[in-house]
């Protein structure tokens, strides 16, 4: 007989009020790929060596990053009765200080806290919420990120992860479905599909039927659904397992790259631990709904992103998308009704479903509802990730939440929605809210949410020919407009980087990009050119400059005296 | 645009105003072609699933600026545009020339030019260079047409021209690969290649050797082999069928042999006589030579494949340095040069003394149509006597023990059928060397339908094995026991079709009886097979619709039951008589049917190969003719280019006739190149090899084709009808009188059933050939035996007790 829900819930919140409960002093390492590289393993050791020399009992725990990539390594410490203090750039050097100061001494470090987080006050200290980073954003599906050990099942559930799954089960399906459709929750992979409506086609299909979930994250610029799988890897879980019972799903492939290796290893992990409570696989719960989860480490290829050439890279196959019709819900994985959601779409399921999707409306605004998970990166004081609510003003994000350019210049303008995406310069977003329609608009579509912050030192052509060799890089090569058009492209861009280009070159820019728009067989071709007509659209001084004046504004392409440079 | 009235399952579509009606799931580039409305592609071929990469087929819904892609885009209706009510469907309307649809494709010829030499495209003088003329312009020297082997026959080039490109528009870069030249038959130059895929998709979708693959990713993708390696190398996989050089566009990829000399003078069409598929063929000949051999898209076994024997080793034995030119006449040790007209002399003196049933005439499977008749006439009519058999029969009992079961011993379905089993039970030779164009369409069953592939050898086949879902080796000769355990299972789990039984089988308790005491404990430690794979194969077979079984005959092993124990499986399983299931048997040699057919077959095993053996043995029988040459069938290994492997007759045969013919006071051959018979004759006579002769051939799903000559016969050749008719008139007989081949088929015609309603003159108009039985003229041919009833006097099938 396998345990009740009630059960598991009641071993869950007795693990982790022991562990909250337990009296010592709690030190958090907030661990993913990003603070491992700026040293969080050995700031873990420099801690654990503090306490053992320093002979002082405390607990300490790999909790998930915040997303404050600005303050790598971020390490939090709670002791007994006291508000948690998050402190940022710790470094192994640093942190016996700190552990002895705060933890022996009693004296809490302002000059290394960034703020301090739950209730409660410490003098000196400001509350995190308050830290600009912080004052915009709304967690959703990074509401457990840093407040528990990621991938360990007892804590999720113990922060009311898997009730929802609970609760689904006994519910019929197609109500589950609406609850998700009165949300308005549309993909967050980048084609803004609204999920339920294309979850509709896969209800009645035939078994078996699969969920392939979108982890490739190839584009340039974005770590969110990397995010999720390192930080809290069972709300995404959770939010296939609703939608996999939603649909009828028999076995959901999670499509990760092999290169993030921590999020790769810490789904395995959650999945392991979600087979061993019954929560996944045969008749789960003890209701009679049996499904399977497969973590699928995969080379990485940006088109494999694509969802069509997902399923063939899933076949074992050589990933190069396919036409459609047939769609995936009629002919996907092996030949079988196959649903796609990216990693953040199916990370919101659970939330909405517990707190509704009036709820999950009443946080954006009518046209884009929910947050957006952004990744910000570029020039700018606070790089990293973020969730905020849609609706709010470009100029937050931009100017308070990311703090102003790194570099002290002005900004110029940002690149969105990653090497498919586009961009506009700061005058015309500055007034904007963060929105599909209006960004759409303007050509700087949000995507999947990456936002790359330009600084006056951006050189736009440089920008444009970088991003464009991307997708030459990364066209699969399959269909002609995309294979050749992308490398032709970046060469005619190299030309006018190098003090060769004429002004007819833009107008080739803009035919090939045509060509390839409406004549490539996938999103790859047919966006890549988004990003060309975009910075032309937008920073058409730039391109002239170089190619009248033979000068680079920004001074990034030397000096333009004809020498061609080879990329490789 | 609203759906229009179509009978059911047919939809319309309106292709630039026009009204096309297809089948449901047409795809809109099938239905312009079905039309007559041209629209330029450069992946698409008809052997292959849509691809959609070259984007050269877009067509332009009515009014809005979309492009579709025509080759993977379904011509059913769609969905109406708002403001009809959700779920209305109308039908679709395309334009394939707009302005917009053009300028879209000179985007991307543009953009291929870049890539791609285009001297031959965009020349100002390419109307008026001959494809031998030294180039006189400006055209660097990678980039001349003259250049490219494929000039003149580039699939490219033709659409560079319909769409009106006359100027490459942007920058140009010659790829500057080396030109892999180390295959033996054909060379990849990779800087024509434009990725079409065309190459890999047969190799990989139909052929199922995956010797070949797309490599790297953007603008470098090109097709490449394993580790770079040579196709030669065993380790490719490749087996040289040259489907890849058939599908590629342009020059990329080009056969060796005259690889310069520019288009045909003209062209044959041919059957290939070199196994029981009977590919059609067209040779591309240039004066007396020939240039190339070309599957015919048409073809009704092979839809536009071949085999490397076909495809490229064609012309070898007419080519044979050893053959036979003029007659020859052995005198004590050594054979004479000799006269036609000494030669037939001296035969018809022989043959007189030696006749009645004293004469007996084999002939192998390589005699047409034409040749078998008159040779059965001359035995029977001429001499007088009934010993008359032939090679393929003396060494497949298949064709007896099916015709004890069925009526006749014979395939009873298309060969294509194979490709939409869902399940498949392949037994015998290695298929893929003797009857590779059957391989294919086991690999598109598994390919295209996810058949279960249920292969039992006791040998691996490197092909084959790799493909099954259920590779059963055996112990060796354990076959016909493996068998029995299938049967066995069916019997025990009820998987027979009793309706179908019931109807239409008799004897099924004497067999019911008979599998009772199988234990399959003993079947399965005899055949090295567990229960369990036992089980599991029988289950696949018998609940799997359809179904085929495919059994190569292989002259090399005891073959003795097998085919009755097969057509017992199809029998009881309703795999048989039952739509596109059915049996499948392969025989050695090209027109094994055929000569079955055309009754050069004894009525009566008094009379048979066995027969007339011991008939010499005994001193009965003191003459013999012997047609036709002995290999069984040529296959081919592609670890062993240089010496392709001629399997001969099976070695105790060949110690058996070498004791035996001795005995004879007379023995003639009729013979394209010496032999262990011809060696042993009093009289050879050359004859031509099949690229040299007019006739017919029958294949193994009994479809009658025609072989047309492509060369002049060879020194003083002559086809075997042709010799068979002067030594019967020079007997005296004045039943020879046939001027051609033609008139050979028409007395066939008058006296065999099946081939009542065939001429030459409907086989070349109906240029796919056409499947007996053929009971008159206006009878469309017979693709499928035993739908109704089995060709037994009852009308009932009849299973073989064990
Ligand atoms: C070239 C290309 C790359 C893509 N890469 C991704 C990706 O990495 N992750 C993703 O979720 N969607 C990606 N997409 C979008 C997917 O095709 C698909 O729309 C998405 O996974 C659907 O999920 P959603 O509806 O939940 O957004 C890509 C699309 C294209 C054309
Ligand atoms: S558009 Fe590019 S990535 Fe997409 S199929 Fe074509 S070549 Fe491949
Ligand atoms: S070699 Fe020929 S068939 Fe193969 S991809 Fe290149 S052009 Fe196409
Ligand atoms: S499969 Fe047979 S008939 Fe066809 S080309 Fe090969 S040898 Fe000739
Ligand atoms: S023929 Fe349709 S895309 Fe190539």
């Amino acid at each position: 007989m396998p345990e009740t829900f009630t059960e598991i819930k009641r071993t869950a919140d007795a693990t982790w009020n022991e562990w909250v409960n337990n009296g010592s002093p709690r030190i958090f390492v907030q661990t993913n790929a990003d603070s491992m590289a700026s040293g969080a393993i050995e700031v873990k050791e420099a801690i654990q060596d503090t306490l053992d020399k320093q002979k002082i009992s405390a607990d300490v725990t790999v909790v998930g990053s915040q997303g404050m990539a600005f303050a790598e390594v971020v390490v939090d410490i709670i002791k007994p009765d006291k508000p948690r203090i998050t402190y940022g750039n710790v470094t192994p050097e640093n942190v016996p200080g700190l552990i002895v100061d705060y933890i022996v001494k009693d004296d809490p470090r302002p000059d290394l806290a960034l703020g301090t987080q739950g209730e409660g006050e410490i003098d000196g200290i400001p509350l995190l919420k308050d830290h600009p980073f912080w004052k915009l954003q709304y967690p959703i599906v990074t509401r457990n990120f840093g407040h528990i050990e990621p991938g360990n099942l007892n804590h999720y559930i113990a922060q009311g992860g898997y009730s929802m799954l609970n609760r689904a089960l006994e519910m019929e399906r197609e109500d589950v479905r609406k609850e998700i459709e009165s949300s308005v929750l549309r993909g967050r992979g980048g084609a803004l599909f609204p999920a339920a409506t294309k979850w509709n086609f896969m209800m009645n299909a035939p078994h078996p039927k699969y969920l392939a979930v979108n982890g490739e994250e190839g584009d340039a610029g974005a770590f969110t659904d990397k995010a999720i799988a390192e930080n809290d890897p069972h709300t995404l879980l959770e939010g296939i397992l609703i939608s996999a019972y939603t649909m009828g799903i028999d076995k959901s492939f999670v499509h990760i790259r092999a290169e993030y290796l921590v999020a790769v290893e810490r789904l395995r992990r959650a999945v392991h631990e979600l087979e061993e409570a019954n929560l996944v696989g045969e008749n789960i719960l003890g209701t009679d709904f049996s499904t399977e989860i497969e973590i699928e480490a995969t080379g990485h290829a940006y088109i494999c992103g694509e969802e069509t050439a997902l399923m063939d890279s899933v076949e074992g196959k050589r990933g190069t998308p396919r036409p459609r019709p047939p769609f995936p819900a009629a002919y996907g994985i092996f030949g079988r009704p196959t649903n796609i959601n990216n990693v953040k779409t199916l990370s919101y399921v659970p939330a909405i479903f517990e707190h509704g999707g009036e709820w999950f409306k009443s946080i954006g605004v009518e046209a884009a509802t929910g947050t957006m998970f952004l990744s910000l990166s570029g020039d700018v004081k606070h790089s990293g990730f973020a969730e905020v609510p849609l609706g709010v003003s470009l100029r937050e994000v931009v100017e308070d939440m990311c703090g102003g350019t790194k570099s002290g210049t002005s900004f110029k303008g940002i690149q969105t929605g990653g090497p498919l995406g586009g961009g506009a310069d700061w005058d015309s977003l500055k007034d904007l809210p963060l929105e599909f329609d209006p960004l759409n608009g303007l050509g700087a579509p949000v995507g999947s949410g990456g936002m790359m912050m330009l600084g006056q030192g951006t050189c736009i052509v440089d920008l444009t020919h970088n991003l464009m060799q991307f997708n030459a890089a990364e066209s699969c090569g399959k269909c002609f407009p995309c294979r050749k058009g992308t490398g032709h492209i970046v060469r005619t861009i190299n030309r006018v980087m190098t003090g060769l280009g004429k002004m007819e070159d833009l107008d080739e820019i803009v035919y090939m990009g045509d060509t390839m728009r409406d004549g490539s067989l996938c999103g790859l071709g047919q966006l890549a050119p988004r990003i060309t007509t975009a910075m032309l659209r937008h920073f058409r001084s730039e391109w002239e400059s170089h190619l009248v004046d033979k000068t680079c504004p920004a001074g990034v392409c030397g000096n333009l005296d004809g020498q061609e440079i080879t990329f490789s | 645009m609203t759906t229009t009235e179509a009978p059911p399952n047919m939809i319309t579509i309106m292709i630039d105003n026009q009204e096309v009606t297809v089948p449901r799931g047409t795809t809109i580039l099938e239905a312009a072609k079905s039309a007559g409305i041209y629209i330029p592609t450069l992946c698409w071929d008809p052997k292959l699933k849509a691809y959609g990469a070259c984007r050269m087929c877009v067509v332009q819904p009515e009014g809005r600026r979309q492009f579709l892609a025509s080759c993977v885009t379904p011509a059913d209706p769609v969905p109406a545009p708002p403001p009809a009510e959700r779920g209305t469907m109308v039908s679709q309307s395309v334009r394939t020339n707009t302005p917009e649809v053009v300028d879209l494709r000179k985007g991307v010829l543009g953009l291929l030019m870049s890539e791609h030499p285009h001297g031959c495209l965009t020349c100002d003088r390419i109307t008026h260079c001959g494809p031998t003329d030294i180039c006189l312009r400006n055209v660097s020297v990678t980039d001349r047409c003259v250049v490219c082997p494929q000039n003149q026959r580039c699939e490219l080039q033709a659409v560079v021209e319909i769409t009106g490109v006359d100027e490459s528009i942007y920058d140009y870069g010659y790829r500057a690969l080396p030109i892999r030249d180390e295959d033996p038959f054909f060379d990849r130059d990779y800087n024509l290649c434009i990725a079409c895929v065309r190459c890999v998709r047969v190799c990989n979708e139909v052929v199922g050797a995956d010797a070949i693959s797309m490599v790297q990713r953007g603008d470098r993708v090109l097709p490449g082999t394993p580790f770079d390696l040579p196709l030669s190398d065993a380790a490719s996989g490749c087996i040289h069928c040259g489907a890849c050089v058939d599908a590629c566009p342009v020059g990329a990829l080009t056969e060796k042999d005259n690889k310069w000399a520019g288009l045909p003078s003209h062209t044959v069409t041919t059957v290939c006589d070199q196994c029981e598929i009977g590919c059609q063929l067209t040779v591309e000949m240039q004066g007396e030579k020939v240039l190339r051999v070309v599957p015919d898209l048409d073809g009704g076994a092979n839809g536009g494949l071949a085999c490397v024997k076909g495809k490229f080793q064609l012309t070898d034995s007419t080519r044979r340095e050893d053959r036979f030119l003029v007659p020859l006449i052995r005198q004590n040790t050594s054979a004479n040069p000799s006269s036609w007209d000494v030669a037939l002399g001296f035969i018809s003196d022989a043959l007189t003394k030696n006749n009645g049933e004293k004469f007996a005439l084999i002939t192998t499977g390589t005699s047409s149509n034409e040749d078998a008749y008159l040779l059965q006439k001359l035995a029977r009519q001429v001499q007088g006597s009934n010993n008359i058999d032939n090679v393929p029969r003396a060494l497949s009992p298949a064709i007896n023990e099916m015709a004890n079961a069925v009526g006749i011993g014979v395939s009873t379905n298309e060969i294509k059928d194979i490709s939409k089993s869902k399940s498949i039970l392949f037994m015998g030779a290695d298929l893929n060397s003797t009857h590779p164009v059957a391989a294919y369409q086991i690999h598109k069953a598994v390919n295209y339908v996810d058949a279960d592939l249920i292969s039992v050898t006791s040998t691996t086949y490197p092909e084959i094995s790799r493909a099954a879902t259920q590779n059963l080796q055996l112990n060796n000769g354990t076959e016909l026991a493996f068998l029995r355990g299938m049967l066995k299972v069916v019997f025990d789990e009820d998987l027979i079709d009793q309706e179908f039984i019931e109807k239409r089988v008799e004897n099924i308790q004497s067999l019911r009886e008979s599998v009772a005491s199988i234990k399959l404990d003993v079947v399965s430690s005899e055949t090295g097979i567990s229960v369990d794979l036992i089980q599991k194969a029988a289950r696949s077979y018998a609940s799997s619709t359809p179904s085929s079984i495919v059994y190569a005959v292989d002259p090399s092993s005891d073959s003795k039951g097998i085919a009755a124990m097969l057509t017992n499986l199809a029998l009881v399983t309703g795999g048989v008589g039952n739509g596109s299931s059915g049996v499948h048997i392969f025989l050695p040699q090209g027109n094994s049917q055929g000569i079955q057919d055309i009754g050069a077959a004894p009525r009566d095993t008094e009379n048979d190969f066995e027969a007339i053996l011991d008939g010499i043995e005994s001193g009965n029988i003191t003459s013999l003719l012997w047609v036709g040459d002995l290999s069984t069938s040529t296959s081919f290994t592609p670890t062993s280019l240089e010496d392709r492997v001629e399997q001969e007759l099976p070695d105790a045969m060949i110690t058996r006739l070498k004791n035996t013919l001795p005995k004879l006071e007379f023995l003639a051959a009729v013979s394209l190149a010496p032999s262990i018979i011809s060696e042993l004759a009093d009289v050879v006579l050359p004859t031509t090899s099949f690229m040299e002769r007019d006739g017919t051939y029958t294949n193994s799903e009994r479809r009658v084709q025609r072989i047309r000559a492509s060369l002049q016969p060879a020194g003083e050749t002559k086809p075997v009808w042709e010799i068979v008719k002067e030594i019967a008139t020079n007997m005296g007989s004045a039943e020879f009188d046939y001027s051609s081949a033609s008139s050979v088929f028409d007395d066939i015609a008058n006296n065999v059933e099946t081939y009542k309603g065939l001429s030459f003159e409907r086989l070349d108009s109906e240029f796919t050939g056409v499947q007996w039985p053929v009971p008159d003229t206006d009878h469309p041919g017979t693709p499928t035996l035993h739908n109704d009833k089995f060709s037994t006097a009852s009308g009932l099938a009849r299973v073989t007790s064990i």
